[in-house]
C-alpha cells in the first residue's frame, strides 16, 4: 500500500491510498477509531464545602452536577506526545498499588481549575468557566490547544465557586470515546469522470447549465481533449452537480450515460480530522504501527502454536 | 442547556465554535454560512448547532446556595 497526501490543512487531511483493498483501509480506519492512544481527562477531584474570600462567602455547588461537568472535561483535547508519557498500567511506578493510587508524572498530566463567581459589587452575573480556566501543573505545552480554550465548562453565578483537580491520561478508543484521536474517519474509492458521448445527449446535459462550486461551467472543454477527468476535488464537484439531475429527477433519462464516474481499482480517499491532541499524519503514523504490531503478534502466536 | 463539547455522532470538537456561530448569527449572517465558514461540514455537526438552544444563563439563578 502506498499513501499519498492529498490535502493536509489544520487538523484536516486526505490521503491517497494507492495498491490497497477495502478490507485493509478499513482496517485503518478502525484501527484509528479504537487504537490508536490518545491522552483524555479520566479521573476529578472536586474540591467541596464553604470557603470565606474577602469578606464574601462561597459555596461549592453548581448549576450542572459534577458528573457533568467531569463528563465535559473528559472530552477536551488534550496535547499528547508517546514519548513522555506511558499508559498508566505500564507505568513501573504504578506496579503494585491499587487502582485508585495510580498516577506519577511518566502517565498523567494534572490540570488545576479555580473560579470563584462574580463578587457582590460586580454588575455581572455569572462567569462562564470556560477550557482556558484548566491550568496545567507541569510542562506548559501540555497546556489545552490555543484554539480550544474558549470551550464553555459551566457556568458560576454569585456566591459559587468551582475548584478540582483533573488527571489525563493515555488511553485507547476501545476502551472509551474519549480517547479517539479522530472524527469523521471515512474513505471512498477514487473515481474519475469520462465523457461517453460527444453528440446530443451530452449537449442536453451541458444545457441544464451545472457549474462547479467556483462557477465553472460543467461542459465538454472542461474534460479537455482526452475526455477524462482525474483530479480528486474536481471530480467530486462533477459528481455533487450531477446529483441534482441524475437519477431521481427524472431528467437522467435525456441525457443518459454522458458522463460516467468510474472507479478506479485500488485506490482509495481516505479522510479524517484530528481534535487537536495529535496532528493527522501522526494519527496515521501511529495506526500503521499499531496495524503492523498486531500482525506481527498473530504470526508470531500462529507459529508458536503451530511449531 | 449548554452545548456539548463535541459532536454526538461523529466527535468533533464542535463547542470551541459556539461563541462565533452566536455572534454571527446575531449580526444577521446565514447560519448555513457561517457553519459552512466554521468547517461545520457534515450534517450531523450542523444539527448539533440548529437544534441547540442555550438555557444555562437561564437556569443558573435557580441553583442557588442551601443557605
Amino acid at each position: 500500500m502506498k499513501a499519498e497526501i492529498i490535502t493536509n490543512e489544520g487538523n484536516k487531511i486526505q490521503i491517497l491510498l494507492k495498491d490497497a483493498k477495502t478490507s485493509e483501509v478499513n482496517a485503518l480506519r478502525r484501527t484509528i477509531l479504537s487504537d490508536v492512544p490518545k491522552m483524555a481527562i479520566s479521573r476529578v477531584r472536586f474540591e467541596m464545602g464553604l470557603i470565606e474570600d474577602n469578606g464574601e462567602s462561597y459555596e461549592s455547588i453548581n448549576v450542572l452536577p459534577d458528573e457533568v461537568i467531569a463528563h465535559r472535561l473528559a472530552m477536551l483535547p488534550i496535547p499528547t506526545y508517546y514519548d513522555r508519557f506511558c499508559f498508566p498500567e505500564e507505568d513501573p511506578a504504578n506496579e503494585g498499588l491499587p487502582e485508585d493510587q495510580w498516577g506519577s508524572p511518566a502517565s498523567q498530566i494534572i490540570y488545576h481549575c479555580s473560579v470563584r463567581g462574580p463578587s457582590k459589587d460586580s454588575e455581572e452575573e455569572f462567569i462562564v468557566v470556560r477550557a482556558g480556566d484548566l491550568n496545567v501543573l507541569g510542562e506548559v505545552d501540555l497546556q489545552i490547544p490555543e484554539q480550544y480554550k474558549g470551550i464553555p465548562l459551566t457556568t458560576v453565578i454569585r456566591g459559587q465557586y468551582l475548584e478540582f483537580y483533573a488527571y489525563a491520561v493515555i488511553g485507547r478508543g476501545s476502551e472509551h470515546a474519549k480517547f479517539i484521536p479522530a472524527s469523521g474517519v471515512a474513505f471512498y474509492q477514487r473515481e474519475v469522470a469520462r465523457l461517453m458521448t460527444k453528440g446530443k445527449k451530452s449537449k442536453v446535459l451541458f444545457d441544464l447549465d451545472l457549474t462547479t462550486e467556483d462557477g465553472r461551467a460543467i461542459d465538454a472543454k472542461l474534460f479537455g481533449k482526452d475526455g477524462v477527468i482525474d483530479d480528486i476535488d474536481m471530480v467530486e464537484e462533477i459528481r455533487r452537480a450531477l446529483a441534482h439531475v441524475s437519477r431521481g429527477t427524472n431528467r437522467d433519462t435525456d441525457f443518459g450515460d454522458a458522463i460516467v464516474l468510474e472507479k478506479v481499482a485500488g485506490e482509495f480517499v481516505f479522510t479524517y480530522e484530528t481534535d487537536g491532541a495529535l496532528r493527522p499524519e501522526e494519527v496515521f503514523n501511529r495506526a500503521c504501527e499499531e496495524l503492523s504490531a498486531r500482525f506481527v503478534r498473530i504470526s508470531d502466536e500462529l507459529d508458536t502454536a503451530l511449531a | 442547556m449548554i452545548i456539548p463539547i463535541r459532536c454526538f455522532s461523529c466527535g468533533k470538537v464542535i463547542a470551541d465554535l459556539w461563541d462565533t456561530f452566536q455572534n454571527k448569527v446575531a449580526e444577521g449572517q446565514d447560519q448555513g454560512v457561517v457553519m459552512d465558514e466554521l468547517g461545520l461540514d457534515r450534517y450531523c455537526c450542523r444539527r448539533m448547532f440548529i437544534s441547540h438552544i442555550d438555557l444555562i444563563h437561564e437556569v443558573a439563578p435557580f441553583s442557588t446556595s442551601l443557605e
